[in-house]
């Protein structure tokens, strides 16, 4: 559990930054006796706290990205509360930008938007592209980006702001494995700062870096345990061949490598 | 990947790959929508506002009439190279794969074509059925037949056309302006009788159509340039797909 | 803890004004970077009025004037004035269907983000404005290359009442259909409703009357061919522009605030 020490420990008092109760959603066909209505959430709840990184995972089309949507105020629920203390960082799984914007172009939008200044916002982007490594790209429009690099700018986004809660939809979707690397670096310094991160995550593997796992199945939420079930592919996870996780800085271990010994970018799977 | 088939494998290949074609095409619903509701929209819209017009000189009919038949030609034509446009942007993304994984270019570009058919016979007769609750044409099988051909025409235009702006919205934009300006100088409403006007691609089809409906007669000569305008387009839709969809693979 | 239902930014978003404006300069951006916006900016006067007027049959018709009564007019001037309004309901709705469908999923991120929801929906009708300010000049430069409007002012006023009407609808229509069908349903409605509808040869049929292209048109004709004002057109164009813009407003406040 490496970020217990940042999570807010104060017994009956610590500090939830989130909580979400008996949330329901279900979408139905727009037309009369055509098309399906899908009973995506049923009851679910969850609760985030300063400082922890919570794992979110379930079967593709569980309701992941809706459950998110919900906790962010993109989406009405159905039924149900979501209550939130301070700012709130998302990062949506298709990047929701204007393409025909530039890179430095959509900081600077969204910096207004969150009320950054100038000065602010241009801080907050330099520091950003040098972290996950866009700054060649802060002239080109977003629609000439790569997949991976659009998913950067995706991820700095909701990042601009230092948010106290950070909501996260499969955020390395497309990352090189250096920049995976600096995503948890970079998570691993928020949450020492207090910020609570919950991430959308297919990785069995990365159950490690998480302090506690959520997972969604028939529309609710039943908290595992982070370290249970290494290779249990039930929930519709990337099951890893090798047992052991990722370390921070790459060292040791075998994270999502072959029984080779090869690693692979988490995003495409590729060879490094 | 050579692929030999008996001759029925290869009539189920085709069967097969037009119904995709054409299943894609109509699964899009506003290709549905105005596989129906164009043609009454544009054939009474262009006979209303040529209601207006006054009878001119050197054209021989009623402006209302010649509104609808002009309504009528550009119906059929636009709703066939609709289809020819996403056909080739369709085999842009998956023609090559097909092929690599065993259906042979020869039928995969013949069942492209026989859905572009398809959608040219459907539109033809659509119109003439809304042509024919106004005007009653003097020989309605010519008639229809030279809507049909002002499909096909218009279907592998719309090739050539995605071939050249392979982007879905763009290029039907592109579409309505080019069928829209062809059917106009193909009129006769203007004046204008050059070379140029004659290689329009509408330009036989529409005279034969206007024949057919208006006078109950076929000119062989228009037949024969309607004929060959096909043929040259043809040629080449042949030489754009070879390009557009990839080459041979081993 | 806060209890809400709002959009996690919202309670410390940005001022509205400063939001507004960037939204407006962004979207002002994305349609300078939109290749086929230019090119329709381009290519509908082009062809709609110069070369449609031009090609037009030489020969008068008797036409009604609102201010004047009845006066003879070539067809080919008519044509001119008529079709410039219709161009500026083309390329106003095609903006307003691109913009707004481009920028949906964008828009309610901005939202949570922080950027109040008013603020948008102000810029993207700031926008519409400034796209049929665009329009109705290049529209009025064009007309007058085959006949100069009697009141050039009231022509181009016309064709950015169009514009802006078809505007709204077109992003109204964003909101519901892909942009696929939106290009069609602009592209198809404008003809009808112009080009058929209110033509002013035609009998003016009582659906014409409720159509959004049927004060511009007459303001249209008034300022193309008569010397008198008539404010009836111009005043129940504004009136049915602005019940038209809060419908806008409300339909596009109420999408990005929470689906």
């Amino acid at each position: 559990m490496p970020n217990k020490e940042n999570s807010s420990d104060d017994g009956p008092g610590d500090r939830t930054v989130l909580r979400a109760r008996d949330i329901e959603k279900t979408y139905a066909s727009r037309v009369p006796l055509v098309g399906r209505t899908v009973e995506v959430l049923d009851g679910a709840d969850l609760t985030l706290r300063a400082g922890e990184i919570v794992g979110i995972v379930g079967a593709n089309g569980s309701g992941k990205s809706t459950l998110l949507e919900i906790l962010v105020g993109s989406l009405a629920p159905d039924a149900g509360r979501v209550e939130r203390s301070g700012t709130v960082g998302w990062c949506p799984q298709e990047p929701r930008l204007y393409d025909r914007l530039t890179v430095a172009e959509t900081i600077d939008l969204f910096g207004t938007a969150y009320g950054l200044s100038e000065a602010e916002a241009a801080d907050a982007r330099d520091r950003l592209a040098d972290r996950l490594d866009f700054e060649r790209f802060l002239d080109y429009q977003v629609r000439h980006l790569s997949g991976g690099n659009r998913q950067k700018v995706n991820l700095a986004v909701a990042l601009l702001h230092d948010p106290d809660v950070l909501l996260l939809d499969e955020p390395y979707t497309g990352f090189d494995w250096e920049t995976y690397l600096a995503f948890w670096d970079l998570t691993a310094d928020l949450t020492e700062r207090g910020t609570a991160v919950a991430i959308i995550s297919h990785f069995v593997s990365e159950r490690e870096r998480f302090d506690r796992v959520y997972e969604l199945r028939d529309g609710t939420l039943t908290e595992r345990d982070s370290a249970a079930a290494t290779g249990d592919a039930t929930d519709g996870s990337v099951a890893d061949p090798s047992a052991a996780a990722v370390d921070g800085d790459g060292s040791g271990g075998e994270g999502l490598g072959d029984a080779d010994g090869t690693d692979r970018s988490p995003g495409t799977g590729e060879v490094v | 990947m050579a692929t030999t088939g008996t001759g029925r494998a290869t009539a189920d290949r085709l069967t097969t790959g037009t119904a995709a074609h054409l299943r894609s095409f109509l699964r899009e619903p506003v290709h549905l929508a105005l596989l129906v509701a164009m043609p009454p929209l544009v054939v009474e819209g262009y006979g209303r506002a040529m209601s207006s017009f006054p009878e001119m000189p050197f054209v021989s009919t009623v402006p209302a009439t010649l509104g609808r038949v002009n309504g009528a030609v550009f119906a059929a034509a636009f709703l066939a190279g609709l289809i020819g446009l996403f056909q080739v942007v369709a085999a842009r993304r998956a023609d090559d794969r097909l092929a690599i994984c065993g259906f042979d270019r020869a039928t995969l570009l013949a069942s492209r074509l026989g859905a572009v058919l398809a959608v040219a016979l459907a539109g033809a007769v659509v119109t003439f059925a809304v042509l024919r609750w106004q005007v009653t044409p003097e020989a309605p099988l010519v008639a229809l037949g030279a809507l049909v051909l002002a499909g096909a025409t218009y279907g592998l235009l719309g090739i050539l056309l995605g071939a050249v702006l392979p982007r879905e919205l763009e290029g039907s934009l592109a579409l309505v302006f080019v069928a829209d300006l062809d059917t106009f100088l193909a009129s006769g409403l203007v004046d204008v009788d050059t070379a140029l006007v004659r290689a329009l691609p509408l330009h036989y089809p529409h005279e034969l159509f206007r024949a057919a409906v208006l006078e109950g007669s076929v000119a062989t000569a228009d037949l024969r340039g309607a004929v060959a305008s096909l043929a040259v387009l043809l040629v080449a839709v042949l030489l754009v797909y070879t390009r557009v969809a990839g080459g041979d693979h081993a | 803890m806060t209890a809400t239902d709002r959009p996690a930014g919202e309670i410390g978003g940005a001022g509205r004004g400063r939001t507004a404006v960037a939204v407006f300069v962004a979207g002002l951006r994305q349609y300078a970077r939109t290749p086929v916006l230019l090119a329709m900016l381009a290519v509908f006067p082009a062809y709609l009025i110069v070369a449609f007027s031009r090609l037009t049959p030489e020969t008068t018709v008797p036409l009604s004037v609102p201010g004047d009564g009845t006066e003879i007019v070539a067809l080919s001037e008519l044509y001119a004035v008529v079709l410039t309004p219709m161009v500026g309901a083309l390329v106003g709705g095609l903006a307003g269907l691109f913009l707004v469908r481009a920028a949906r999923g964008a828009d309610g991120r901005l939202v949570v983000a922080g950027a109040s929801s008013r603020a948008l929906v102000a810029a993207r009708l700031a926008l519409v404005a400034a796209v049929g300010v665009l329009v109705a000049a290049v529209g009025v430069a064009a007309a007058a290359t085959t006949y100069v409007p009697e009141r050039p002012a009231v022509l181009f006023g016309a064709t950015l009442l169009a514009a802006v009407n078809y505007g709204l609808l077109g992003g109204l229509a964003a909101l519901v259909v892909d942009r696929l069908a939106g290009v069609y349903l602009v592209l198809f409605g404008t003809m009808i409703d112009f080009f058929l509808l209110q033509n002013p040869l035609a009998d003016d049929g009582d659906l014409a009357r409720y159509l959004p292209g049927h004060a511009p048109t007459e303001l249209a004709v008034d300022g193309g061919f008569s010397t008198a004002v008539s404010a009836a057109p111009a005043l129940s164009g504004l009136a049915f522009t602005a019940l038209l813009g809060a419908v806008t407003v409300l339909a596009l406040g109420r999408s990005l605030r929470t689906s």
